[in-house]
């Protein structure tokens, strides 16, 4: 992770959150704060709420499984399985 | 106002349409509402996008849903305006955050997200929460 003296990071401080993904600053040689980059989603209320009755209404059909669950099936692409 | 956020395990999400149990949907889906609402905000790990995708790849091949649904399912959470951690560690850093916690590396990736930010984290797979117990990570609960 780079690091960047506060007086440095001010300067550039947009270059580096669109280009660093994370970067530490330090003040006299001394590491004082890490910046971590989000992507921040931009939040439509509105939009939220049609997103969550549609993924309701597709949910509404699915049997409950214990093998075939969304758990189960993760944890197997994680495990390669 | 800020709002109160939680990082999620993508298992716990899918759960809303490829339910484990009829309460592992229920919470999937209470937590949807709540972040629909505005009053909770999600925060993922780039591998999260990746293992919505591949899961629901398995669920169509298995002919669980069908491909329409997954694309809307994938759109819908796209909508729900998530915010996704640009980090991306080194492997050596994974490693060694799967060897200290005892974790899977994949699993590595939410919980030090989660210790970082100070978050919470919603998850209902079982090696997920007792590497969060480990690290004193709260767990989130409908």
């Amino acid at each position: 992770m780079s690091n960047y003296p506060i007086t440095e990071a001010r300067r550039k401080l947009s270059h580096l959150v669109d280009s660093e993904q994370s970067f530490t600053l330090s003040r006299r040689g001394h590491l004082v704060a890490q910046v971590r980059v989000f992507a921040v989603a931009e939040f439509d209320q509105d939009k939220a709420q049609k997103a969550a009755a549609r993924i309701a209404r597709i949910g509404a059909h699915v049997k409950p499984s214990k093998a075939r669950g969304a758990t189960s099936l993760v944890r197997a692409v994680r495990d390669g399985a | 106002m800020a709002r109160d956020r939680v990082v999620i395990d993508s298992g716990f999400i899918l759960e809303a349409i490829l339910p484990t149990t009829a309460d592992s949907r229920d919470d999937a889906l209470a937590l949807i509402d709540a972040i629909a609402a505005g009053e909770l905000k999600g925060v993922v790990p780039w591998i999260f996008h990746c293992e919505l995708a591949a899961v629901c790849a398995k669920a169509t091949r298995s002919r669980r849903i069908t491909k329409e649904e997954a694309a809307d399912f994938l759109d819908s959470v796209q909508d729900l305006g998530l915010d996704l951690d640009m980090q991306i560690d080194p492997p050596s850093i994974l490693f060694a955050n799967a060897m200290r916690t005892g974790a899977q590396a994949y699993d590595t990736i939410y919980l030090m997200l989660a210790a970082s930010m100070d978050l919470p984290l919603a998850t209902i797979d079982r090696g997920m929460r007792t590497g969060a117990r480990s690290m004193k990570i709260p767990l989130y609960e409908a």
